[in-house]
């Protein structure tokens, strides 16, 4: 692009255009404010803001030091299946999706609590998890999450198709206890063979680290409604940089359909979920970034 | 910082109130306040004003030292310590000179510091109290001096105020817990007798029961914070060294910074830092103001109003 910049140290960089300057802390933008960095640093916290400004979240409360009685109410409340999550959590340690019942959420809250006494319960919605990147007020990438998964060729054990596809992925698919659920769940184990075609998810998470994959979307079949509540919520936290966390089971259809909703706001969103994505990849989305951030016609 | 931090949120819309100006409560954390078409989105004591690095860089004790001392900014020596065996802590403080002073990377209101470590054996009984609570700490060359907090907005110095540890005056009369015991009436927070003032008088070769004479100073701390008996003064800020200001809006502009306050420790401030080898201990992107508001003995009572009214560069 042309531009010139200042390495001020490993993690610090000033890029400079005419008179305008951006700089970045890791993945921090000063494009984006202090106030706007702890709203969406807290998840507890932008689903309050964002619930008070009439866009869509799912119903959560957090907890400190849980009294398992307070816990199962409120599951009660919102009605299972839920979400439990650590606050403190990174690369989706912790969490566990899906809980339908009180002896589940007993064992989902003492796995979120080894990671932060902190816990959060939320309303689950079984959707697809999309990535959505907006710098300087324009919409840059959807990008859709999917979790591990394999498909099956008519020959090949379970076991093998995730061996095989371990050798193509940059994090490996481990054969937890998450993904023995799964199985149980889909009623096949590690020896079946699976009929060609046949999509088997291994993970109800799409998590990059966790083996899962990703997807750059057409941004044309995007439904604006949605397009337009991701927009409003970044205006709405006066944020020039974001990347929003959109569960939806089609995003081809508006959210008041879908009933889908925003979990997640990252001020420092890292690009490269878009630049290697498996399908389509952006490969020049920081330079969009950068352009966006700096109002470059 | 850290236990009355949703007092910002009726203090700053109080001062809002009083100078006629609209603002919006967005929920007990969050608000908006409102100037002509420019409104400023608060975060408790945080204002938006500073942007997402320079408030990360500066949650980041080491990294702000690092940045500041790679400008030509005065900061003492100092270095982070994570997972590294002790042996190799008390090799670094031996390299840059007792006394030294340890504390946590992510701390607020002076929580784990130990200050004036002599040796090597009282270093490795503080590492071992910090290093139990906090993952990564810092040590760093202490300094004689007084903590002095210089708070800017945009181009104006608001307040500089002097912060005294915990300390009592003899009467020549009263022992000194006796002087303990009186002084505590009047403080919001007392004057606690711990391990930590049981050195401090060990150091001035005394103890509880030895009388000052009268008029005599004695320090009983080392950290200046108000939750530890400590104490301020607004001092007037005609009498500070141009050479402080100057050096800290350098600092503010390094760092992106439109609001801050800086903690100055020096010997004296009507001299230059230059002159007494003071330095820059902490930067603070979203700075209290009960230090200015709650000096005992020349409160700047309307401190929020004025913060206000240069954040919104009302003339």
């Amino acid at each position: 692009m042309g531009l010139k910049y200042k390495i001020q140290n490993s993690f610090l960089v000033d890029i400079f255009y005419k008179n305008d300057k951006v700089r970045f802390y890791f993945a921090m933008c000063s494009k984006n404010n202090a106030v706007a960095h702890i709203i969406t640093k807290y998840k507890h916290m932008t689903n309050d803001f964002l619930r008070r400004h009439n866009i869509p979240v799912f119903p959560q409360k957090k907890f400190k030091q849980a009294v398992f009685k307070d816990v199962i109410n409120y599951c009660k409340e919102i009605k299972f299946p839920v979400v439990v999550k650590p606050v403190g959590s990174l690369c989706g340690k912790g969490i566990t999706v899906d809980v339908k019942n009180a002896a589940q959420l007993k064992k989902a809250v003492i796995q979120a609590e080894k990671i932060d006494k902190n816990i959060i319960i939320e309303k689950f919605y079984s959707g697809w998890d999309h990535r959505i990147l907006i710098a300087g007020g324009k919409l840059l990438a959807v990008t859709k999450r999917f979790p591990a998964m394999v498909v099956g060729d008519g020959h090949s054990s379970v076991k093998k198709l995730i061996a095989n596809k371990n050798r193509k992925l940059p994090k490996p698919i481990n054969i937890d206890e998450e993904v023995q659920d799964r199985l149980k769940k889909e009623k096949v184990t590690l020896k079946s063979v699976l009929p060609a075609g046949r999509i088997l998810y291994l993970r109800l998470r799409a998590n990059a680290a966790l083996g899962g994959t990703t997807e750059n979307l057409d941004i044309s079949k995007v439904h604006p409604d949605n397009i337009q509540i991701c927009m409003k919520a970044a205006k709405l936290l006066h944020l020039e940089l974001a990347g929003l966390d959109l569960m939806s089971t089609d995003i081809s259809k508006s959210y008041r359909e879908t009933g889908a909703g925003i979990t997640e706001i990252n001020d420092n969103p890292a690009t490269d979920i878009h630049q290697t994505a498996t399908v389509n990849p952006i490969n020049n989305i920081a330079e969009q970034v950068l352009r966006n951030l700096f109002r470059i016609k | 910082m850290k236990g009355h931090v949703r007092d910002y949120l009726n203090i700053y819309t109080k001062a809002a109130r009083l100078m006629g100006l609209k603002y919006k409560i967005i929920n007990s954390y969050i608000y908006d306040i409102y100037y002509k078409n420019k409104s400023i989105r608060f975060f408790q004591a945080t204002p938006d004003v500073n942007d997402s690095t320079a408030h990360a860089l500066t949650d980041r004790k080491h990294h702000t030292n690092l940045f500041l001392e790679k400008k030509g900014i005065p900061v003492f020596k100092q270095r982070g310590f994570f997972k590294e065996p002790i042996t190799e802590m008390v090799r670094f403080a031996s390299k840059i000179g007792y006394p030294v002073i340890i504390k946590p990377v992510q701390g607020y209101g002076g929580e784990g510091i130990i200050a004036n470590i002599q040796n090597p054996s009282q270093l490795k009984n503080a590492i071992k109290t910090t290093k139990s609570k906090y993952p990564v700490i810092l040590i760093e060359n202490f300094y004689h001096g007084f903590d002095h907090r210089i708070l800017i907005c945009r181009d104006k110095v608001l307040a500089v105020t002097k912060r005294f540890p915990a300390m009592v005056r003899g009467d020549g009369k009263s022992n000194i817990k006796q002087l303990i015991d009186k002084k505590n009436k009047k403080l919001p927070h007392p004057i606690t007798v711990g391990q930590e003032v049981i050195n401090k008088l060990n150091i001035l070769k005394m103890n509880l029961e030895s009388i000052p004479r009268k008029g005599q100073e004695v320090f009983l701390r080392e950290r200046a914070n108000a939750h530890l008996g400590g104490t301020t003064y607004n001092l007037d800020i005609k009498t500070v060294h141009p050479d402080y200001i100057k050096i800290c809006k350098k600092a503010m502009t390094e760092l992106n910074l439109v609001f801050a306050g800086f903690d100055f420790m020096t010997s004296d401030i009507t001299k230059s830092y230059r002159q007494t080898g003071g330095a820059i201990t902490e930067v603070n992107d979203n700075p209290g103001i009960y230090m200015q508001s709650r000096s005992a003995d020349n409160p700047i009572t309307d401190i929020a109003q004025k913060v206000l009214k240069e954040l919104f560069k009302i003339k």
